[in-house]
């Protein structure tokens, strides 16, 4: 057994991803997704059991032996109940409104109204400074009404932007009630990072400080955010994970350590 | 049909649709061909296109491609279509994936445009003035988005088993969308399958026929065609091979000397022999790891 304060940070966002999902949830994950898969493991072995998981988008309640070194292929869908078939099955649970109502992003940029960006880095579109992978279904996720549930492993002032050089999936956009006036339901809730955790005041949708991670001071927080926070009163420490979620993380879920691979190289 | 007699179908300038999910079931096998014949200005459609799209962007052989995304997943981005981009050599048409795919679906059944609410208060409607449009629901005068039928002229899948009248099946079921949506949309099918089999063999098990034999153009027999990718349930990526791919592939001129040498192989069985027997087993053997 893990005594408590022996975690590291990947361990504390599984621990604070895996606290957002209930019992009732659908999840599902994308490529490269392995803070969000370790998370959905977590749950599914301490307070969501039930939790429904579309593993890599086609195994259908998959009971990997591991996190394996791809959240895409078949080893990860080891021993589902389904292979779901994308184009007919997958798009329409996905698109039809009552199911896989949570999904978890990951954007190149962030910005204060919950944007992401995983397309170009640069103002010209065509010509762009940095080529990213695309939209995959990142571009539809934002804009059919899912709640959104972002992470990333870089929080700096080139990962939370002011304005995101383009949008490829929808956020609050400018805020307010912009989002809503283009009749898209859901929207971003959670930003978890490697410092802290954010949400969207309500009003103005703008990113609100909620946590500062152990060790962490506000300052630091506001200096590698690339725009104003919003910061309500004394921020309190995130919770840690408990040295049972630990224990589970590092023997059970992902031995091999798959969840470092978002830190760095 | 040999692997160079089919992809003689495909001339410069082809739209060709690739089967292709990252780091899984990539024709290879036709890809090299491609590169070996010197294939020009293609553009290239694919839902999660990766290692393929990096070989044909570092050969010179396409100049655009139109779909969602191009990684290699945790092997990161293709270098060579990253820097072809960057440079203005390549043109990335950028659709969500229902774009995309509604876009296809449209092709498939014969309709001027698809449908779909994705992408709604994104910048991806504003890239493509001649394809994606806001329309009204003549029923309830909610706002979508139109998507422009799309018809590749050619599309290469790979599948596990054909008999010789062209009857494709798959294991797994068929979980991309490639398979069920590119033979309907795109003028021309070619397939590469691990195994020819019997027209009395596939009677046995119509069940895993996912594709009818009439929508079938070429039928080419490469078995491990989608090495370096994976094929369910097959044999998974060569974890090798794609590492040494992102180091080398940090240097165009590397990157284009390793092309040369596997496009060199004239055959599938000749392109095994340079992958080696021992690579080939370790990807057969992923379910003593899963």
């Amino acid at each position: 057994m893990s005594s408590a304060g022996d975690y590291t940070v990947d361990e504390l966002m599984v621990a604070t991803l895996a606290r957002q999902l209930a019992d009732d949830d659908q999840v599902v994950n994308g490529a490269a997704s392995f803070i969000p898969v370790c998370a959905f493991s977590l749950a599914r072995a301490t307070h969501a059991p039930k939790l429904v998981w579309l593993a890599g988008a086609v195994g259908l309640d998959a009971r990997p032996r591991r996190v394996p070194a791809s959240t895409l292929e078949a080893p990860l869908w080891h021993r589902s109940s389904m292979y779901m078939p994308q184009l007919e099955d997958f798009w329409s649970y996905a698109l039809n409104g009552r199911w896989l109502t949570k999904f978890c992003v990951r954007g190149a940029q962030i910005d204060r109204h919950g944007n992401a960006n995983n397309s170009v880095i640069g103002t010209d579109y065509h010509a762009p400074k940095v080529r990213l992978p695309g939209s995959a279904g990142l571009g539809d996720m934002g804009s059919i009404g899912k709640r959104l549930l972002y992470w990333t492993t870089t929080h700096n002032p080139r990962t939370l932007v002011e304005r995101v050089d383009f949008i490829t999936c929808a956020g609050w956009l400018d805020g307010g009630s912009s989002r809503a006036d283009l009749g898209l339901e859901g929207g971003p809730e959670i930003v978890i990072t490697n410092l802290a955790v954010l949400d969207f005041e309500p009003e103005s949708k703008r990113m609100r400080l909620r946590s500062v991670h152990p060790g962490v001071s506000v300052p630091e927080v506001i200096s590698q955010t690339g725009f104003e926070l919003v910061i309500e009163g004394e921020v309190p420490q995130t919770e840690p994970p408990t040295p049972q979620q630990v224990q589970l993380i590092r023997e059970q879920i992902d031995p091999d350590g798959a969840r470092r691979r978002e830190f760095g190289g | 049909m040999s692997a160079a007699e089919a992809v003689e179908m495909i001339g410069d300038g082809a739209h060709v649709a690739v089967q292709s999910m990252g780091t899984q079931g990539i024709p290879m096998t036709l890809v090299r061909e491609l590169i070996r014949q010197r294939r020009r200005e293609l553009t290239i459609t694919s839902v999660v296109a990766g290692i393929g799209i990096d070989w044909l962007a570092f050969a010179g052989v396409m100049n655009r491609f139109c779909g969602p995304i191009v990684s290699m997943e945790r092997f990161g981005l293709c270098q060579g279509f990253r820097q072809g981009v960057q440079d203005g050599r390549i043109e990335f048409e950028e659709y969500s994936e229902t774009g995309i795919l509604a876009r296809l679906q449209a092709g498939a059944r014969n309709l001027p445009f698809g449908i779909t609410r994705g992408m709604i208060g994104t910048d991806l409607p504003g890239l493509h003035p001649d394809t994606i449009a806001e329309i009204e629901d003549p029923f309830s005068g909610e706002r979508v988005l139109a998507c422009r039928r799309l018809n590749p002229d050619v599309c290469l899948l790979h599948a596990h088993r054909a008999d010789p009248l062209g009857n494709i099946q798959y294991d797994g079921g068929t979980i991309w969308p490639d398979v069920q949506i590119y033979p309907k949309a795109c003028g021309k099918t070619i397939v590469t399958v691990e195994k020819i089999i019997s027209e009395e063999q596939v009677r046995q098990r119509p069940h895993e026929t996912v594709i009818p034999h009439f929508a079938v153009d070429a039928v080419v027999e490469a078995p491990h065609g989608c090495h370096p990718t994976s094929f369910f349930p097959d044999y998974v990526y060569d974890e090798a091979f794609h590492e040494r791919w992102v180091s080398l592939s940090r240097s165009p001129e590397q990157a284009q000397q390793e092309i040369e040498r596997l496009c060199g192989a004239g055959s599938q069985s000749e392109y095994l022999k340079l992958i080696g027997e021992d690579a080939l087993q370790k990807t057969r053997s992923w379910r003593e790891i899963a």
